[in-house]
């Protein structure tokens, strides 16, 4: 599969309390003062006066990542999205291999900020959003879903194991990227899934 | 399946403009590979719309210290002190702010895949996207040239995106529709060999009426106002024509060029003018080079005659008339058609947003929807559901605004209901439009290598604060207008504001302190008919006290159909400074750390080692004893000015930057004198000559300002002058603020300190 040139993850939070965005803005401009994770860092992005939004986002050289204020639909809560922009890595990558590279930077993050206690975040990895922002390689055609899916699947069978996998789709667009929602049977943490080694 | 949008977009995109960026994209591999000079470069990207932004020189203060951002790409620049790696800014330009569907969802894809998933409108009818790879911007530009949208000539030394009235075509007091006219001359300029070689860049606006906003005609290099003659029973078409206006650190109201230019006219006199901008415009001093500058040295009467000189010489281009054969392919038609309906009951929340977001177009039966957005941000999402709901609703009639709001155009008024509840599904039904709370704002420190302080912070909180309370607020506070800059370079437009804020800072025990300068009495009507006056600077923490303060005393004090503007001249800028002065005290950090840090933005100005309940906090350097009076001075300028003593205020202004340097030689503890050419020559050799004094990009231009006047003074100085030496002298007096600050930090033995 051709190699795509920007992957986003987004997870649920756990809970009903909000996360206050105003308090993500401190830490993370503490993660840059303290180099907290392994990624160049940049500079935080404050979108959270616009409505499902990606609310604050820590800007890097080749990922971002940040607490969004909930999606479009009105029923949706707060997510966490990490974007890892390989565009920017010059690396040759398989689709697979980039999946798994973006899975522990992303949990690399999810981790500090769940470490974060004023912020009282707790992260869902078993609920999660992929989207894969290329309309060149990847528009959001039936084919091209169903390609990606199976990608997905594979690749969640080496992160959790052999548990049920369910992979949907919000509804084909072309217009938006190409966006998979996956929901994994069982229960998970990210302190579960980092310590089972995947 | 294509593997490029180069390949994939090759049918879609006029070869001129596919050739273009191609050679763009050849350009970067030549800088890259070092062929190209970086300082060649960098100007051929900003032509094209590919911008620097904040951080980019590889240094960022964290709140504790400098950091370096070491880039992959090593020491590889995309221009002077600019390395390739870091983020930037693609402008891309609207002309006369006209949007379609399509091309919203295409500027939709481009945030969302080379962009953090945000869209920013700006004060020029653009889109901004940030923190873009270089690396991308070929085929972000191939993707709007697609669309029919260029990127060409953005930014630089050029002719910037040309502007329009929103309403334009649909306005009920226009003359007529300029839209077709501001196309014309939109793309008979791009590119054109006469608009090459200019020093600086280059605003153009047209209005369809006199004294409305619209256009905002007064603030630009150069302006149209719609003008109708009958002449023979027949109604001929033309403009007025202006020129050397601008915002900047120092402002100029555009002066009128030529009554009734024909429409014919209007394209060939433009390329005189800019003919005559490129050959004499100031190229090496770029801050006294825009075309104003040029106006204000030769005279508006040699100015003209150079321009009319050059345009009997120009040779002939089919071009400057064959547009008037298109003119009624710009003739707007409505999705729908009007109906008269029967409403039932009233939803409270459609009345209020409809009081303000809904305004009655000329053509009987249709609206204008207000489509507010904060900060001028909108999601991807939003910017599809808003491609939708044009389709729905009104076709191809987007516009941007540069209040960084759309407006749909031809809603049958049946429909506004439904419009509205589409809006609201959208999160894009925001109300109160061009109210107190829908505040302008330039990127500030966000983005911008340039801001001082954080004007979108402080709109961000304003506007907050006002979501709240707008609805009870007097109907003559409701209707005021804010506009923030993050410094003194205007392009949150505070000049022509009521209530204006740009970014500025202080030293104060040891720290950095941000302020904003408040700047009041602004004239947003009568296309920027004026400009405010600034007439203190207070602690960004303060502005919001300061603005309940100043919106209270306008309430209570108010004369019956009294205006702001007005108030502000009746009430008079001494008590305004003294209704300012319990705002200005900055707090020891001890006390309120906050006063220390931004809007929105946590880190310390400086994080100096100052042990907790040091005295020496509350020591008033020499410099600030002598920079008061330096202040007082200009302050007591400005009421001559009111007042009409033109003489006073010139005389009093130059004498406040005397002081100011004095206040900077005391500091130092110099032994001078009150003489002044003692102490400009000190100034001069302790200051200006070792670069003390710069601005990082200003460099030594306000110090030009002294030098200026102490060579020569204005004889018999007029409004104009005095107006433009007071700016001048407040500019002054702020570097000198901020070169105190430089100094201070430089001699704290910490490393603290915000780099200004």
């Amino acid at each position: 599969m051709e190699q795509p040139q920007r992957l986003i993850l987004r997870f649920e939070l756990h809970g009903d309390a909000p996360v206050n965005l105003d308090d993500v803005i401190p830490v993370f401009h503490g993660w840059i003062q303290n180099g907290r994770l392994s990624t160049m860092l940049i500079d935080v992005a404050d979108y959270k006066h616009v409505e499902a939004s990606p609310g604050v986002v820590l800007i890097g050289h080749t990922d971002d990542c940040g607490i969004d204020n909930g999606l479009p639909q009105a029923e949706s809560g707060q997510g966490f999205h990490y974007t890892r922009k390989h565009a920017r890595l010059s690396d040759e990558a398989s689709f697979l291999e980039r999946l798994r590279q973006l899975w522990t930077n992303a949990l690399e993050a999810a981790e500090a900020l769940e470490q974060e206690a004023g912020l009282g975040v707790s992260i869902n990895p078993g609920r999660l959003q992929l989207t894969v922002p290329d309309r060149l390689r990847y528009a959001f055609t039936e084919a091209n879903v169903q390609a990606v899916a199976a990608l997905v699947r594979e690749w969640l069978a080496e992160v959790f194991g052999s548990v049920d996998v369910s992979v949907s789709h919000p509804g084909v667009d072309e217009r938006l990227p190409l966006t998979l929602t996956v929901a994994v049977a069982g229960e998970h943490s990210v302190a579960s899934v980092q310590a089972s080694g995947n | 399946m294509a593997n490029s949008w180069k390949s994939a977009l090759r049918d879609q995109i006029p070869e001129s403009w596919a050739q273009e960026v191609d050679t763009f994209e050849g350009q970067m591999g030549l800088v890259f590979n070092g062929t190209l000079e970086d300082k060649v470069f960098a100007e051929t990207r900003l032509r094209r719309g590919v911008y620097g932004q904040r951080y980019d020189n590889g240094k960022r203060h964290d709140g504790i210290r400098e950091q370096e951002l070491t880039f992959p790409s090593g020491e590889a620049v995309k221009g002077p002190d600019t390395f390739w790696d870091a983020p930037g800014m693609q402008r891309i330009k609207i002309p006369w702010g006209g949007l379609k569907p399509d091309q919203l969802e295409v500027l939709a894809a481009l945030a969302d895949e080379y962009s953090d998933g945000i869209l920013h409108i700006t004060t020029r009818q653009d889109f901004q996207l940030h923190f873009i790879h270089v690396e991308d911007t070929p085929d972000l530009m191939r993707r709007l040239a697609a669309v029919g949208i260029t990127t060409r000539e953005a930014c630089g030394n050029s002719v910037r995106n040309v502007t329009a009235c929103p309403l334009a075509g649909v306005c009920r007091t226009e003359e007529f529709d300029v839209t077709p006219y501001a196309d014309a001359l939109t793309f008979f300029l791009l590119g054109h060999d006469d608009v090459q070689d200019f020093g600086r860049k280059f605003k153009i606006a047209f209005s369809g009426c006199e004294h409305e906003a619209c256009g905002l005609v007064s603030m630009h290099d150069l302006g149209f106002i719609a003008r109708t003659e009958v002449r023979e029973g027949r109604t001929i078409r033309g403009f007025d024509m202006y020129v050397g206006g601008g915002l900047g650190a120092v402002p100029h109201q555009a002066r009128l060029l030529k009554e009734f230019v024909s429409e014919e006219e209007i394209l060939p006199l433009s390329q005189a003018v800019c003919r005559v901008f490129a050959r004499l415009g100031e190229k090496r001093n770029r801050n006294r080079a825009r075309v104003k500058f040029l106006v204000a040295k030769l005279g508006m009467e040699e100015f003209s005659r150079l321009v009319f000189e050059e345009r009997e010489i120009l040779p002939h281009d089919d071009r400057w008339t064959s547009y008037l054969d298109g003119l009624e392919s710009f003739t707007e038609q409505p999705v729908r058609q009007p109906i008269a309906i029967e409403y039932g009951d009233s939803d409270p929340e459609y009345e209020r947003w409809s009081a303000t977001n809904v305004s009655r177009q000329r053509q009987g039966g249709f609206s204008v929807v207000h489509v507010a957005l904060p900060l001028g941000d909108l999601t991807v999402q939003q910017s599809l559901d808003l491609a939708d709901i044009a389709r729905k609703y009104v076709g191809d009639h987007i516009r941007t605004t540069v209040e960084q709001n759309f407006v749909l155009r031809w809603v049958a008024d049946q429909d506004l209901r439904d419009l509205y509840a589409d809006l609201k599904a959208a999160d894009l039904a925001t109300p109160w439009a061009g109210s107190i709370a829908d505040i302008t704002a330039c990127p500030g420190t966000d983005t911008c290598k340039l801001g001082i302080a954080s004007s979108r912070g402080l709109a961000g909180e304003l506007g907050a604060r006002l979501a709240q309370q707008v609805e009870e607020l007097p109907p003559e506070v409701q209707e005021l207008k804010i506009k923030i800059s993050g410094c003194f370079n205007s392009c949150g437009q505070h000049h022509v504001a009521d209530i204006g804020f740009f970014g500025n800072s202080r030293h104060r025990n040891k720290r950095t302190v941000p302020h904003f300068q408040v700047v009041l009495g602004g004239q947003w009507q009568e296309n920027a008919g004026s400009y405010g006056l600034a007439v203190g600077a207070v602690p960004s923490r303060s502005v919001p006290e300061v603005l309940t303060e100043l919106t209270n005393r306008f309430h209570t004090d108010r004369e019956a159909g009294e205006s702001f503007q007005s108030w502000v001249n009746r009430f008079g800028k001494k008590n305004i400074r003294e209704l300012l002065k319990p705002f200005q005290q900055i707090p020891l950090y001890e006390d309120s750390p906050q006063f220390y840090s931004d809007w929105g933005d946590p880190r310390e100005f400086t994080t100096g080692d100052i042990g907790v309940g040091e005295c020496a906090g509350e020591v008033v350097s020499l410099f600030i004893l002598e920079i008061a009076r330096a202040e007082a001075e200009v302050f007591d300028a400005q009421i001559a000015m009111d007042d009409g003593r033109h003489g006073e205020a010139y005389a009093g202004a130059v004498q406040s930057m005397v002081l100011a340097a004095r206040a900077l030689l005391r500091g130092q503890t110099v032994d001078i004198t009150n003489d002044e050419a003692e102490i400009v020559a000190e100034f001069k050799s302790r200051f200006y000559d070792t670069e003390l004094f710069f601005d990082r990009f200003a460099k030594g231009k306000f110090g030009q300002y002294l030098f200026k006047h102490h060579r020569q003074r204005v004889e018999d100085p007029d409004a104009v002058s005095a107006h433009e030496t007071i700016e001048e002298a407040y500019l002054f007096i702020e570097a000198a603020h901020a070169c105190d600050g430089r100094i201070a930090a430089a001699a704290t033995p910490t490393t603290g300190g915000i780099q200004l």
